[in-house]
């Protein structure tokens, strides 16, 4: 694992991601990690641009959210589309085959079921705000592998 | 592009909607292709200065009233600008001028996309003299424009200030910062096995989904729900579900 100058470990965990695209119409390769979204276990791309876990639409379905916990009617603007949905508060594990798993407890944006069709192949992604910014990580694109770790808050 | 403007009773006020216009940055073909209209309104009935500005589409019985050309941020648009009597039943009461006031700048910037004049306006307002409905909207507003910091703290300042709103309480706990609540050993044997699969396979399996267990095919589909139909409900289980690339 990582560790900082004075022995304070950096990141507690690490797992092999893939470089690729984000769906069949993206022509830029990703950082896609190994995570699990209220216990699914799929590929999320790392978005330090976006806010919020944006939910694959299909994925979200599968995830029994309840609307009564949500904050319904919201717009936002993501990879240049608006688009409408709510706002949850999810489990997100990144899985980690080396060391420890941190678990965080999200915001994550939910497309309604109108917007599968527009969303296409795209998979979730994991945004800065409201899910990476309480995380320590790091990528090494020599060996393909993401370090990460809680922040250390005190 | 068209735009029509409305404007009425004072020079101040037509000053400001000049002002206004020559600060958006770009106006999105999104709003061309819906309409919009958003009022900016300031100081009191009696100096009222209030802007109804639309795609012409919204207007059209008001073209007679005149028209001339307004060169803003490098684009052209034709606006239609008249007084209207303020003894009229459009002129908005007090309390509408209050809250369009407050709002609709707001709704403009949002929907033109404008997180700078975005930010500004919110910074001028007073939201602890705010009803909740301006709260909730200007954190939805926050959130569609890309701001979700302001809406963070326009949410839990709003549910410190009214504890018994139960949307506002709502939207303080889904926007909250994230916590970090576990951190646990997995056995995940089956990782390094599922990527070199879908390696491997690659090509294959292109635009489907899958799901795999340590390296192992369980199933695979155009749609999600067809290889949930194979496999079961693959949460908690370890099977790994994705579209292959």
């Amino acid at each position: 694992m990582l560790f900082m100058e004075d022995g304070e470990p950096f990141a507690t965990g690490a797992v092999m991601y893939r470089y690729g695209p984000a769906g069949q119409r993206d022509a830029n390769p990703r950082i896609l990690i190994p995570v699990e979204l209220e216990g699914f276990a799929t590929f999320a791309v790392l978005d330090t641009g976006s806010p919020y876990v944006m939910v694959a639409p299909a994925i979200a379905q599968r995830l029994g959210l309840d609307p009564a916990n949500a904050l319904e009617q919201t717009r936002i603007t993501h990879r240049n589309n608006l688009w409408n949905g709510g706002l949850h508060r999810i489990e997100v594990k990144f899985v980690a085959t080396q060391g420890m798993t941190p678990v965080v407890d999200a915001t994550a944006f939910v497309p309604d079921v109108s917007e599968m069709e527009p969303w296409g192949d795209m998979p979730s992604f994991l945004g800065l705000t409201g899910c990476l910014e309480r995380l320590r990580f790091a990528v090494d694109p020599g060996t393909d592998t993401f370090y990460v770790g809680a922040l250390n808050e005190s | 592009m068209t735009i029509t403007a409305v404007a009425w009773q004072s020079d101040a006020a037509n000053e400001r909607l000049a002002e206004m216009l020559a600060g958006f940055r770009r106006l999105p073909e999104e709003a061309n292709a819906t309409g919009m209209s958003y009022v900016v309104s300031r100081g009191s009935v009696a100096t009222l200065g209030v802007y109804l500005v639309s795609w012409s589409a919204r207007w059209p019985e008001r073209k007679e009233a005149g028209n001339s050309r307004l060169e803003i941020t490098g684009s052209s648009f034709v606006s239609h600008t008249w007084p209207i009597d303020t003894t009229t039943a459009e002129v908005p009461t007090d309390s509408m001028v209050e809250q369009l006031d407050v709002m609709m700048p707001l709704e403009a910037a949002a929907k033109l996309g404008d997180e700078q004049t975005f930010q500004s306006t919110i910074s001028a307002i007073d939201w602890e003299t705010q009803p909740t409905q301006n709260i909730m909207k200007a954190i939805r507003l926050a959130i569609a424009v890309g701001a979700p910091l302001v809406a963070r703290k326009l949410a839990a300042d709003g549910a410190r200030h009214y504890p018994e709103h139960s949307e506002l309480q709502k939207a303080a706990r889904v926007l909250a910062p994230p916590r970090v609540i576990g951190s646990v050993a997995l056995p995940e044997p089956g990782m390094p096995a599922n990527l070199q699969w879908l390696a491997d396979h690659r090509d294959e399996y292109q635009g489907q989904w899958v799901a795999l267990k340590d390296g192992q095919l369980l199933g695979a589909a155009p749609l999600l729900e067809d290889v949930v139909q194979i496999v079961g409900n693959p949460r908690g289980k370890g099977i790994l579900v994705t579209v292959v690339y």
